[in-house]
């Protein structure tokens, strides 16, 4: 399950990421911000997500950096669809 | 009749990459540097140099000289009173505390962000006052991604303590004359007062594929007595 959603999460920041690095390079503790994530990517990497997994990011999930690398990400929406749990 | 640090930014020079804005700012740096007589330390020496772009004041009327990183805080810098003085000497000296923010956005990303999100992006990410300036006219994304480049420039100069997140709090407001002028609400608000910042100077512009913003926060100022 944990694969498949960090399948997912490379797939949508390969397509809304526009990183300065291909995102095979990367490892799920990459920091995805020195990686060439930009402020506005972000956005639109949080749109996509939310599209993906049919949830919502909320703020203080946005503040603590859910955004920072692969890993982050996953645990945000393992907390979010209790996919970890 | 001292030059002026805006004359120094060329068109091509604004409308260019990021990389180009760096190279840009080095050398109006440097060249500052001479005119005033002030050294920056060596951290100083990279990354953002904000001249006077606001009011295309002459170089002696300068106020506000900076440089700054994205992720590291301002700090303060004393400015020798130019005038008849010598730009060297250090027996007045004014002190200006201030923050500066400067982004840049691709026209093109934002382009892309609202064929594929539409609403879904432009409601989590700017005003309904904003939207609607935006949508009014024909280029839509360009108004938009100014006003991204603005939103993170103000948060580079608000220097939060973690990832922004409430883009709409802080708003771009276009006055009937044209200006347009920085209102922050909610964190933004609250974290400007915490700053003692009193006052924000914004200056947007685009061209093609670049929209770039310049936020200079100032704060308190204070004088010192000649000795």
């Amino acid at each position: 399950m944990a694969e498949r959603i960090t399948d997912d999460i490379r797939a949508v920041l390969g397509e809304h990421g526009r990183l300065a690095v291909d995102v095979a390079s990367l490892t799920d503790q990459s920091n995805l911000y020195e990686a060439g994530l930009t402020s506005h990517a972000s956005v639109t990497l949080m749109l996509a997500l939310e599209e993906r997994f049919d949830i919502e990011f909320p703020d203080r999930m946005l503040r603590r950096g859910a955004f920072a690398s692969i890993a982050a990400i996953r645990a945000g929406l393992e907390e979010l669809t209790g996919a970890g749990a | 009749m001292q030059p002026s640090l805006a004359n120094w930014l060329r068109p091509r020079d604004q409308a260019g990459s990021l990389a180009t804005t760096r190279i840009l700012s080095k050398r109006i740096l440097q060249r500052t540097t001479v005119q005033l007589g002030i050294r920056f330390a060596p951290p100083y020496w990279v990354e953002t140099f904000v001249p006077d772009v606001m009011g295309n004041k002459p170089l002696r009327d300068l106020d506000v000289v900076t440089a700054g990183v994205e992720t590291r805080p301002s700090e303060d810098v004393d400015l020798p009173r130019m005038g008849n003085r010598s730009p060297l000497s250090r027996s007045r000296r004014r002190k200006v505390r201030f923050a500066v923010g400067l982004d840049v956005v691709s026209v093109a990303e934002v382009t892309a962000a609202l064929d594929r999100f539409g609403d879904r992006y432009v409601e989590r990410v700017f005003t309904p006052q904003e939207a609607a300036y935006c949508r009014a006219g024909s280029t839509a994304a360009a108004r938009l991604a100014v006003r991204f480049a603005a939103k993170e420039a103000a948060v580079k100069a608000l220097q939060p303590a973690h990832r922004w997140t409430d883009w709409r709090a802080i708003e771009v407001r276009r006055h009937k004359s044209g200006r347009c002028a920085l209102v922050l609400h909610r964190e933004a608000a609250s974290l400007a007062s915490r700053r003692g910042i009193r006052q924000f100077a914004l200056s947007m512009s685009h061209d093609g594929d670049r929209a770039a913003a310049i936020v200079i926060a100032l704060r308190a100022a204070t004088r010192r007595r000649e000795r």
